[in-house]
């Protein structure tokens, strides 16, 4: 833990850089767009330059992020307070589950219960359970046939069975700390604050982490610069939540669900009047009518209840008067027939007339054959009859339901924190397509929650926590960039096309700085990690998040995934064919040029080495990826969680 | 909720109509409409046939009555056949089945 006066200079001396990195941007930019743009290629102009501006707004992004980090050092715990640990699981073997419930059993904290949510309902896990002495949740009867919602489903399922005050909520391979509780309640001290995250730790990562799994950026200066604008994100595992947050941001998704759907379900019901009164002029005006007196009634903030009443009586009413009319019909064509000469007609006619005050029951109109969509007459009740639980606490609108869970909270005014120390070990995936699932899920879930419900539109947030979440969603769109950028190179090199006008010096003269100091900062920013594999991945990544963006926004909507922690077999060179396209490409693009150069004087030397550098530093990060999808594991190599986790450590010491 | 309609014609003046299904202010038009082709092609001796048809409601009967009148109009006649217990229920109670001539199957009534 630093100290105070050492955090200040290091925020500012971070802050020096980044303006002046911001101010050379701005200036590389202006050039770029007012003096340089190759006009007479602007296919490849426009999309090199669009590219560049993309990446100085995720530059921008990026700064504000880190202007006022966070420096959090444990508060002393709660003098009290009940705690559930919710371990979920799905389909983990019963040995990897056991390190968890057994270290979960040995968390140093009085009034702390530990439940097993399994998902999968199986013997072996209820008798895991059962010997370690937790508790052991599954989901009831009221689920079947009804939408499961994968973890967030579990969770939510399990918060209904539980009472505790603080819920820590683990991953089946999230071996927690004994000291997880006691580091982090004490933020609870501070009323408003909904959850604390810890980061995720792997402790089984191979060497030179191939799949670029370790996240120390994220967990590290991210979390805190997020942090330092109230935005800290939940995600999902080693976070302590409070119960009390999250019951009211599910009462209150509940009212809000409700009243859209009872929203949706009065317009609907307007267009099947206005059919209805086609067929029935009386009915469908009488139906209008009240559903415009329930539409008045909702804006007014009537009580749901009582909106749900007026259209129910609207219905019965228009279903009743309709049959009247049909009567009248009846008893009209009765008429014309008596008067042709059939006197039983006559008879029947005045039976029926004198009959209508007592309308015969049996031949009331079928209450379903008003037209009236099903759907939007089962939403006019409360009692979200689609769902097993009517109050959903965890989101369930996306399959990353940690990050919508966040920002719900955030909007209701609830703070968060990032208590930036290692509490728990866990497994990170083992072969690079679990990896590249992982990532593919994580990237469609959170596209999907900008589509549900934007950040920056969303009611509640502040300026600050809209940018954050919008941060995080932009950066799914960094592979278009991406894709401009390893592509441009070998554009140049093939066709001698240039997307600049300029000498190449000048170019370089502008470039060079605002690259540099960009790189310095960045250095900066990461000096106690390393994040240069995360950085290779987040560009080489780039075909995953293309697919990502149109997966999410044009396709069907992604399925959750369970991520398999143990290593599945297999060669993958199949899964990173487009990066391996693009570095043959490259290597071509770079003999070609230097043979131009060296044999038929294509071409000038600046020009070529710019391009050779830029090559070469594509290859550079894109070849981790291809390596990583042939990567074997070291023989013999077996990862072990720390031994102080392990059952035995703490009478060890005791002994 | 959809009522199956299947005609057979059993000459140039002679059809039967069986629905199947609940007749209501979903499904009546289409047999009214039915009803009406039908007498448009000459065909004004109609048998409607409710054997399959498991509940009629106020703007089935308004339907059928409709189609009573446009028949008699031409000089035909619409009888109703195979109404199951409830149907018949509803034509006893509104004293339709004194305005309609009721059988118990469509060959009865064409006998």
């Amino acid at each position: 833990m630093i100290d105070e006066a050492t955090h200040r200079r290091r925020v500012w001396t971070f802050r020096v850089l980044a303006s002046l990195n911001l101010l050379l941007g701005a200036a590389y930019l202006v050039w770029r767009y007012g003096y340089s743009l190759n006009t007479a290629a602007l296919w490849f102009a426009v999309p090199l330059v669009a590219a560049e501006t993309y990446a100085f707004v995720n530059t921008c992004l990026f700064v504000f992020m880190l202007w006022r980090p966070t420096r959090r050092e444990s508060p002393p715990p709660l003098a009290a307070g009940t705690v559930d640990v919710f371990i979920t699981t799905y389909n983990e073997p019963v040995d990897l589950v056991r390190l968890t419930v057994e270290a979960a059993l040995r968390i140093d904290w009085p009034g702390i219960k530990v439940h097993l949510l399994d998902d999968g309902a199986r013997p072996e896990m209820r008798a895991l359970a059962a010997s370690l002495g937790s508790g052991y949740i599954t989901r009831g009867e009221e689920w079947t046939g009804k939408p499961r919602h994968a973890k967030a489903g579990n969770a939510n399922n399990a918060l209904a069975a539980t009472d505790g005050e603080y819920i820590l909520i683990l991953d089946a391979d999230q071996i927690p700390d004994p000291r997880i509780i006691r580091q982090t309640i004490g933020y609870f001290r501070d009323p408003e604050l909904a959850f604390v995250q810890t980061p995720q730790h792997f402790y089984n990562l191979p060497p030179g982490d191939p799949f670029g799994n370790d996240a120390p950026l994220f967990y590290g200066p991210i979390m805190q610069g997020k942090d330092g604008w109230n935005a800290a994100y939940f995600c999902g595992s080693n976070a302590v939540l409070r119960r009390e947050a999250l019951l009211q941001l599910g009462v209150t998704e509940y009212v809000r669900e409700t009243e859209k759907r009872f929203q949706e379900a009065v317009r609907t019901l307007r267009h099947d009047a206005s059919a209805l009164r086609r067929q029935s002029r009386l009915a469908g005006d009488l139906l209008r009518s009240s559903l415009e007196a329930a539409h008045h009634a909702l804006r007014s903030g009537a009580p749901l209840q009582r909106v749900s009443d007026i259209v129910r009586q609207g219905i019965a009413a228009a279903g009743e008067l309709s049959s009247y009319e049909d009567l009248q019909t009846i008893a009209d064509t009765l008429q014309e027939l008596a008067e042709a000469g059939d006197a039983n007609a006559a008879e029947t006619r005045r039976h029926l007339l004198e009959s209508m005050d007592g309308f015969p029951e049996a031949m009331r109109r079928d209450p379903g054959s008003l037209g009236l969509r099903e759907e939007a007459v089962h939403d006019l009740d409360l009692t979200r009859a689609s769902e097993a639980q009517p109050i959903l606490p965890l989101a369930t609108i996306s399959v990353t339901e940690d990050m919508a869970t966040a920002m719900r909270l955030h909007a209701l005014g609830w703070k968060s924190a990032f208590h930036p120390e290692v509490l728990a070990y866990g497994l990170a995936p083992e072969d690079l397509r679990s990896a590249l699932n992982q990532r593919l899920r994580w990237a469609q879930g959170t596209l999907q929650v900008l589509i549900r419900e934007n950040p920056l539109t969303k009611p509640g947030l502040s300026l600050p926590q809209r940018l954050q979440y919008f941060t995080t969603m932009l950066s799914y769109f960094d592979g278009f960039a991406s894709l401009v950028f390893v592509l441009s190179p070998i554009v140049c090199l093939f066709t001698g096309v240039f997307p600049i006008r300029t000498p190449w010096m000048e170019f370089l003269a502008w470039l060079v700085p605002y690259l540099a100091l960009n790189r310095i900062m960045f250095l900066y920013v990461t000096r106690e990690i390393s994040a240069w594999r995360s950085e290779q991945y987040s560009l080489a990544l780039f075909p995953l998040w293309i697919r990502a963006v149109f997966s999410t926004l044009v396709g069907r909507p992604p399925q959750f995934v369970v991520t398999p922690k143990l290593r599945q077999s297999g060669n993958y060179l199949v899964l990173v064919w487009p990066q391996i396209a693009v570095i043959a490409l490259t290597a071509l693009a770079i003999g070609y040029g230097v043979w131009g150069l060296a044999f038929a004087g294509r071409g000038t030397v600046a020009s070529l080495a710019t391009n050779v550098f830029w090559g070469l530093y594509g290859i550079a990060m894109l070849l981790p990826i291809v390596r990583a999808a042939v990567f074997l594991p070291p023989p013999g190599w077996k990862p072990e969680p720390p031994a102080f986790l392990l059952a035995g450590a703490a009478s060890l010491k005791e002994g | 909720m959809d009522l199956g309609l299947e005609v057979r014609f059993l000459s140039a003046t002679r059809a039967v109509i069986a629905a199947r299904g609940r007749m209501n202010a979903m499904t009546a038009p289409a047999m009214k409409s039915r009803i009406k082709e039908l007498i448009d092609e000459g065909r004004t001796e109609i048998v409607c046939d409710l054997r399959e048809v498991s509940f009629v409601d106020s703007s089935g009967l308004s339907a059928l009555v409709s189609g009573l009148k446009a028949t008699r109009e031409q000089g035909g006649f619409l009888k109703v056949a195979g109404a199951n217990e409830q149907v018949a229920r509803i034509f006893k109670l509104t004293m339709l089945d004194r305005v309609f001539e009721m059988y118990a199957s469509s060959d009865a009534a064409l006998a």
